[in-house]
């Protein structure tokens, strides 16, 4: 099969990590990660496979910059982050939308207050100034039926794509999802893949501008056909899905690794 | 931040593998006691002086979002215990001026009864009992909440959107506890000062409102003003601090916030004891 050449091979990475290890921050001692070599250029859409425990959520914050590396060079947004040295600029930080598991909103704000959150205290301003900007991003998101709702009386579907507004609300560059599709019904799991499949050629809500795509699963079968790379979290190295294969073939095929890798769980965990 | 600020967990000891006596094992629990208290002492003053240096940074960003906070907070966390302060103020001037007032019948002394309101109520009992209040029903709820937001990955959250926690969450509850503290003690304290009237009105005691005005007007001393200002903020500002520590420099399981609200109960009783302590010397130094 023919190698797919990249539609920004030229352009600069956003995320460039060489050598990296992570540590765990819960489990001190513990390496999650070691020699990671990984590159996101502009227009990627990447999906982190990875079991329960693999590290996915902590190596999502570390891409996301809250995090530093424990060695290695680790290099976001033009900005070099060292070891032990986690202050990514505030501008840099703006470019990247986060969606942690589950949402985590502010429960004592409504859903709307929650997604008007980052804009407003970026912009010191009131709610009633952006309500256009955050109407649309809760229309473009299916929640405005829930929009002044504590995040506690909605269902966890609606928190999470309260989240993905929120984490859009600045008009991000790269974002960010921390395993979005997990415990969610097949055609919630539709509307996902739809939305971020328009996001990331680039919705008119963004001007058009393709936003890069890094989303960490559980099963890389419900990214086929809408990531174009593939990796997984794997005996702690990141192991990359052969750029010369399509899309599909490259999921299937670390799927069936991601699989494997449950025989080399302690025999505790196997029975 | 919130991690470098966080106690260990393991609470190892080097002093564990010693093998000691009966006075052995005392000196360890003592000086495991005395280093426990002095790291969490650090601890406070470093989150205090965080939130503090937060608070003056200049330019201030977010103030809308910030003074919208404080706004909520203030409602929530100091006017909600406008009844509970108004009924304590009317308690405490029964107590303070039917105690005084037979007990001054009995030497004569009916014209220092605005005195002892000023000594007992202004001065002393009514910002500290204020303090006492606002910890009981909003510092224990900080504690709560703020442990809640911190164990549920609301902070992460707000790191992530480039929102400074200590700006978001801390320097407006601080601040509220603060304004909250000073207004709730001068309420409690006008409560106390009419309540106090009525008790000698219904005493049939010979004193006409002019005169009971006046002193206590007699009585005051310049300093007392500022010194109430300045107690009164220590008070809720101690009591936004600790209250926001506890709940969150440390990642609390469900289990671990009973704990942490009572350790936070006992350090700013402490330490407002302890400021009320140094404003007397002050005073009396002065």
């Amino acid at each position: 099969m023919p190698a797919v050449a990249h539609p920004a091979a030229a352009a600069a990475p956003l995320l460039e990590m060489h050598g990296l290890r992570l540590d765990s921050a819960r489990q001190p001692g513990r390496v999650l990660l070691d020699q990671v070599d990984w590159r996101v250029l502009p227009g990627d859409f990447w999906v982190l496979g990875g079991l329960q425990g693999a590290g996915k959520s902590e190596f999502l914050t570390l891409a996301a910059g809250l995090v530093s590396p424990a060695s290695g060079s680790f290099r976001l947004l033009d900005t070099d982050l060292s070891p032990r040295d986690s202050s990514l600029p505030l501008e840099a930080r703006l470019r990247i939308g986060v969606l942690l598991e589950g949402g985590q909103l502010q429960v004592r704000l409504t859903v709307a207050e929650n997604v008007a959150l980052p804009y407003c205290y970026h912009h010191d301003c009131r709610i009633e100034e952006c309500c256009d900007w955050v109407e649309a991003l809760l229309e473009f998101t299916g929640t405005r039926a829930v929009a002044l709702q504590s995040p506690l009386t909605i269902r966890r579907n609606w928190r999470l794509r309260a989240g993905l507004a929120r984490a859009l609300v600045l008009k991000p560059q790269l974002l960010l999802l921390d395993n979005p599709l997990s415990g969610l019904d097949p055609h919630q799991v539709e509307w996902w893949r739809v939305r971020l499949l328009e996001l990331a050629r680039g919705h008119p809500l963004f001007e058009g501008n393709p936003i890069t795509v890094i989303a960490t699963a559980l099963d890389l079968h419900p990214w086929r056909g809408v990531a174009r790379q593939f990796a997984i979290l794997k005996d702690r190295r990141l192991v990359q899905g052969d750029a010369a294969l399509a899309a599909d073939a490259a999921a299937e095929q670390l799927q069936s690794q991601l699989v494997n890798s449950k025989a080399q769980l302690p025999g505790a965990m196997n029975q | 931040m919130m991690q470098r600020l966080a106690e260990p967990v393991d609470g190892s000891d080097p002093m564990d593998s010693v093998e000691l006596g009966w006075w052995g094992w005392l000196v360890r629990l003592l000086h495991r006691r005395l280093t426990g208290a002095w790291r969490n002492l650090r601890n406070l003053v470093a989150f205090g002086l965080i939130t503090l240096g937060v608070m003056v940074r200049p330019p201030c960003p977010a103030r809308g979002v910030v003074r919208l906070e404080r706004q909520r907070q203030l409602a929530r966390l100091a006017l909600n215990l406008l009844p509970m302060v108004g009924v304590m103020s009317l308690v405490l001037g029964f107590v303070v001026i039917g105690q005084s007032v037979s007990l001054l019948n009995r030497v004569g002394a009916r014209d220092w009864l605005g005195t002892v309101m000023v000594v007992a109520v202004i001065r002393e009992i009514g910002p500290l009992l204020t303090a006492l209040l606002l910890l009981a029903r909003s510092g224990t709820a900080n504690v709560v909440e703020l442990g809640t937001v911190r164990a549920t990955g609301e902070v992460e959250s707000l790191e992530a959107a480039g929102i400074d926690p200590i700006h978001f969450l801390v320097v407006p509850r601080v601040t509220a506890l603060a304004a909250g503290s000073l207004a709730l003690s001068i309420y409690l304290i006008l409560g106390a000062v009419l309540s106090g009237f009525l008790w000698a009105f219904v005493q049939d005691v010979p004193l006409l409102p002019g005169q009971y005005v006046s002193q206590i007007v007699g009585a005051l001393h310049w300093l007392d003003v500022p010194m109430l200002v300045g107690k009164t903020l220590c008070f809720g500002a101690i009591i936004g601090i600790v209250t926001s520590y506890q709940g969150l420099a440390q990642l609390l399981r469900p289990e671990d916030i009973a704990g942490a609200t009572a350790r936070a109960v006992g350090q700013c009783i402490l330490l407002c004891v302890v400021t009320e302590l140094g404003f007397i010397l002050f005073y009396l130094a002065l």
